[in-house]
């Protein structure tokens, strides 16, 4: 028996019958959960997460109709009213989103934008819950659950975007490459998401904690960094030319990219937060820098820094995604 | 499937509540150098319901009454990070310092272990970098301009950006934590150290721990003339301070002096005593290398060795201009073998200002920080 052609499998799989736009519509969505993360790190930065002291209210008022004058009287007020805006903003659109898909034959689309409307909605409520009893450990699940529905959103859009430009699949890949490429995609967005968990832990630190766990978050982070690192460069110096194709040029140069940017900013972020760590404090490495608290340098590497992590999950399960569909 | 969806939001919802019980943050017990073990639960009540009577909780703290700090100004530094509904911030220790100096002030937070120096312990009531005489408390401005300026090199943060409002009730904070600290330091010896009978006598305790305490903190601003130090830099040309600076050398490898000996023949901090330890640390030393483990089982924090200042690195942690060094080698840093050159009320100073004034000259020559020439003078204050 003549066994099926995979090619004309992946084919069907990409040759959606997504109009264009959908496709817009899922890109606006991804944009809005963009800067809807953005907003949401920075509001941590400057510790702005419980400053509005009602919900779903705030100060009153309903959603959308709090006087300007009063938004933009305080940043950290501003910043957290303007979290909530984007994320309704954001759930609507989801809720178009997966309507539209739900107009469609195509199941995984469907499913990815169902479970994009649950994330969401599991963020609001996740949100308001910390906003009403001033738990950390709800804020920390916010910030962990935050990136999961961002990636989704990416992989949604890229995927929904895919049926204009269809990737070449004349050549499939023999099945061991594209399961190496699979194994190896899998590793660096869990990889990811496990850097983006252990920032949520540091970043809502409980100020009874002991110690010695932010200590070894940071070292987990560290050895995090030397494992991707790792992974990276394994990929581009010793894995076959075809199973790079199959993860694609276009994301091995992303994530490489974000790698990079990530570390720099990860380190840097430290610098602006902590000064430099004891070892070099009495090295040759000695600068004379004073950190200062809230000022423009930590907010925006601090939050630049979040904001790739989260760039660099989605665009790894943007990969494991596109090789599952692949395979 | 809907059906489904349903539930899962339930149990997650249910679930994530079941979790949102966890208590208010509370003040630890100041055990450190003692074995835990050794303390009955009659005496950790007697000490923890005392300390809470006298000033509150971290979510509501009280001030004792004839103690002279802003409660207003404590209940606003204190408690949850936020706004109340009238937009007014609270929870601003929480907010910018208790990550790092703990919900009791005991500089032992979660990060504390990112810094060396470890964030500073309130509870001693002993500040580094200040421009009162040896064994007084910092005044106001020592703690303000602390927030303001940062410690360069360190991480301690500089709060320029915040508010002259909500530094001062920062430091309002800060030193109600230390008050706090110092009257626990005083009922763990009583209860400790001397057995006093429980349950102890309140208005004693108020009167022999909580009032002195305050009253020491006191004493600097009622009366600053005793017990502050206002640096009055020489007016000096380019000449007159380079003939500073070899004055400051000489003196700086005076045995009256003794600056090399930590500091080293060139000021690299590398003198011959190398082994030393702030006040924080001196307890978790022992003898043998043996003992110093054993006791570290005692404290929160393992033991941290002092370096001493290598000038030509240009860092100095309570500021660099020429007061701020003046002030160092004048006052000593309280809490480490860094000593006190100056005079203090009946104590004659191994120097008078003006030799500190030269060694000053001559340590920010090291640190290529010395300035073309002094033509003013800053403070309006008498020279001590």
């Amino acid at each position: 028996m003549k066994a099926p052609d995979s090619s004309i499998n992946v084919q069907k799989t990409f040759s959606l019958p997504v109009t264009n736009w959908t496709c817009r519509l899922v890109w606006t969505l991804w944009g809005v959960a963009l800067v809807l993360m953005a907003l949401g790190h920075t509001v941590t930065t400057y510790g702005a997460g419980m400053v509005i002291p009602d919900w779903p209210t705030t100060y009153g008022h309903l959603p959308f109709l709090l006087p300007p004058k009063e938004w933009f009287e305080h940043w950290d007020i501003f910043l957290a009213y303007s979290h909530r805006l984007v994320a309704i903003i954001s759930g609507l659109l989801s809720l178009v989103v997966a309507a539209a898909f739900w107009r469609t034959r195509q199941n995984l689309h469907k499913w990815l934008a169902t479970a994009a409307v649950f994330l969401v909605c599991l963020q609001v409520a996740l949100g308001g819950l910390r906003v009403l009893t001033g738990d950390l450990l709800l804020v920390t699940i916010h910030a962990c659950t935050g990136p999961v529905y961002f990636g989704l959103v990416t992989v949604l859009a890229v995927i929904a975007g895919s049926h204009r430009k269809r990737p070449s699949l004349d050549e499939p890949s023999p099945v061991k490459t594209r399961k190496r490429a699979s194994v190896v995609s899998i590793f660096v967005a869990s990889l990811a998401y496990l850097q983006l968990v252990l920032i949520a832990q540091l970043r809502h630190v409980s100020p009874q904690l002991i110690p010695t766990a932010p200590l070894v978050i940071v070292w987990a982070q560290v050895i995090i960094w030397g494992i991707l690192g790792a992974v990276i460069l394994g990929i581009c110096l010793f894995l076959p030319g075809s199973c790079r194709a199959a993860l694609g040029r276009m994301g091995l140069w992303l994530i490489s990219g974000l790698y990079m940017v990530n570390v720099l900013l990860g380190i840097l972020a430290w610098i602006v937060n902590f000064n430099l760590p004891p070892r070099f404090a009495h090295g040759v490495l000695t600068v004379e820098y004073t950190v200062v608290q809230a000022g423009a340098a930590q907010a925006v590497l601090t939050t630049a820094f979040v904001l790739v992590t989260s760039l660099l999950f989605a665009t790894s399960l943007v990969l494991v995604v596109s090789n599952w569909l692949r395979e | 499937m809907g059906r489904h969806l349903f539930l899962s939001v339930i149990i997650a919802v249910l679930g994530i509540l079941i979790c949102s019980c966890s208590p208010p943050p509370q003040f630890r017990l100041n055990s450190e150098g003692r074995d835990p073990a050794t303390i009955s639960p009659a005496q950790r009540e007697a000490i923890s319901s005392l300390l809470t009577d006298f000033f509150g909780t971290p979510d509501q703290p009280t001030v004792p009454r004839g103690v002279t700090l802003s409660l207003d100004d404590i209940t606003k530094a204190a408690g949850p990070v936020g706004r109340d509904l009238r937009k007014v911030e609270r929870g601003l220790y929480r907010k910018y310092c208790a990550a790092c100096h703990g919900i009791t002030g005991d500089g032992a937070g979660p990060f504390a272990l990112f810094f060396d120096p470890y964030p500073r312990d309130f509870r001693k009531g002993v500040f580094k970098y200040t421009s009162t005489v040896l064994g007084a408390k910092p005044t106001t401005e020592d703690l303000e301009k602390i927030l303001r300026n940062g410690m360069p090199g360190t991480g301690m943060p500089s709060y320029k950006l915040l508010p002259d409002r909500d530094i001062r009730r920062l430091v309002e904070y800060v030193k109600y934590l230390s008050m706090r600290g110092e009257t626990e330091l005083y009922l763990l010896r009583l209860v400790l150290d001397e057995n006093e009978l429980l349950p102890l006598n309140k208005q004693s305790v108020l009167e022999d721990g909580v009032l002195a305490v305050a009253e020491s903190w006191q004493l600097p601003q009622s009366d600053p003339d005793a017990w502050v130090v206002k640096p009055r830099p020489p007016i000096l040309t380019t000449d007159g301070l380079k003939a500073a600076v070899e004055r400051g050398r000489e003196l700086y490898r005076d045995r009256r002096a003794k600056c090399a000996t930590c500091h080293g023949p060139e000021g690299r901090g590398d003198g011959e005593q190398w082994d030393l330890y702030d006040d924080w640390n001196t307890p978790k030393k022992g003898v043998t290398e043996q003992q110093t483990r054993d006791l570290a089982r005692r404290f929160t924090l393992p033991i941290q060795r002092l370096r001493p200042r290598n000038f030509h690195q240009g860092i100095f942690h309570g500021g660099d201009a020429p007061e701020d060094i003046y002030l160092r080698i004048y006052l000593g840093i309280k809490g480490t073998p860094m000593p006190a050159a100056g005079p203090a009320p009946g104590v004659p100073g191994v120097l008078t200002p003006d030799e500190i004034w030269d060694l000053t000259f001559y340590v920010l020559s090291l640190a290529g920080k010395l300035p073309q020439e002094i033509t003013k003078n800053p403070s309006d204050g008498a020279s001590p």
